[in-house]
């Protein structure tokens, strides 16, 4: 756990200065909302601290354009925060399992580079067909005889939702109420692999931009 | 025609360098912390000379904060006589030896490309 400083300065000599400033700082913590505390206040610090750092070294006039300079080299907080935001609401996700937190990773790392958009679309897909198997379970209390997993006489398997006034007489179904335990375990191991091993490709990927990266 | 070829170059070229300059970074943050113990601010300006890009500094804090989540460097917060408090980045035993592992892989990377080149 870190040791955070006390004695960190919040405003500049000069009040425009200070007011680009909490603009700025308004604008991170908009991005960094949905994280714990500690780790909202651990980045947060660090980018005050590079700012007052990026001021004391640049040459400009006034202290206005020093602290401009500093948060336009930065760049914009919702585009560098939010794929950070979202891998660690992911890594969160990963431990806790909270659905919520895993949704909120989901929304904003969809704004990160090709290949989290792409792993983004990949887990929405797999979670969605978690979703629609969850649902199953629960109709299955509803329609017991119109759901599950059904087996033909003569050969064949049919899964999900039937009409019952439709359902072919030499059709069983398979596991009858054992769906319902046999779904959720099916559910929960399915999310539990899906979430951590999502996580372990997201730790991986780079994010970082240079230069002409923009410009193609 | 001709200025289109060599734009078409020049646009490659800027296109393949950007991407070698992405793909070593992790290795470029690791050798300037091998040398010493670095504050964000500092190494972000020391990396930018060697690289003489335009980087885009937000995003190298993700990179910091991922090296350390796997162990290869850790970090301290100071308070300091004067000025704002500092994040310290210090190089770990672990990523001592994954840079030494990197540094080898370097090496034989760039004999065999040399080798070709002749």
């Amino acid at each position: 756990m870190q040791n955070y400083p006390l004695h960190f300065p919040d405003v500049f000599a000069d009040s425009v200065a200070t007011q680009i400033w909490q603009q700025y700082k308004e604008r991170i913590e908009r991005v960094l909302k949905p994280l714990p505390l500690l780790q909202k206040q651990d980045i947060l610090l660090e980018i005050q601290s590079h700012i007052w750092e990026s001021v004391e070294h640049d040459s400009a006039q006034s202290e206005a354009e020093k602290v401009l300079n500093a948060t336009r080299k930065l760049g914009h907080p919702e585009e560098f925060l939010q794929p950070v935001v979202g891998k660690k609401l992911l890594e969160n996700a990963s431990h806790t399992l909270n659905p919520r937190v895993l949704a909120q990773s989901l929304y904003y790392m969809i704004g990160g580079s090709r290949m989290q958009s792409i792993l983004v679309l990949a887990m929405s897909l797999l979670y969605t067909i978690l979703f629609v198997l969850a649902l199953m379970v629960c109709l299955k209390f509803v329609f017991p005889h119109n759901v599950g997993l059904f087996a033909g006489e003569a050969g064949g398997f049919a899964f999900g939702f039937f009409d019952y006034s439709n359902l072919d007489k030499k059709y069983y179904d398979v596991f009858g109420y054992w769906f319902v335990p046999l779904g959720l375990a099916v559910c929960v191991l399915l999310y539990t692999i899906v979430t951590k091993i999502a996580y372990r490709i997201v730790q991986s990927i780079v994010t970082t931009t240079i230069a002409s990266d923009e410009n193609h | 025609m001709k200025n289109n070829i060599s734009d078409n170059i020049a646009e490659h070229l800027e296109k393949w360098s950007s991407q070698v300059r992405k793909g070593t970074l992790e290795f470029i943050l690791l050798l300037f912390m091998q040398k010493k113990e670095y504050y964000g601010y500092e190494l972000i300006e020391d990396v930018k000379q060697i690289l003489a890009a335009d980087l885009s500094e937000g995003t190298l804090y993700p990179m910091l904060n991922r090296l350390q989540k796997e162990g290869l460097i850790s970090s301290e917060w100071r308070e300091m006589g004067s000025g704002v408090p500092r994040k310290y980045y210090t190089i770990t035993p672990n990523g001592t030896h994954a840079l030494n592992a990197m540094k080898q892989e370097w090496l034989k990377m760039s004999f065999a490309i040399q080798k070709l080149s002749l």
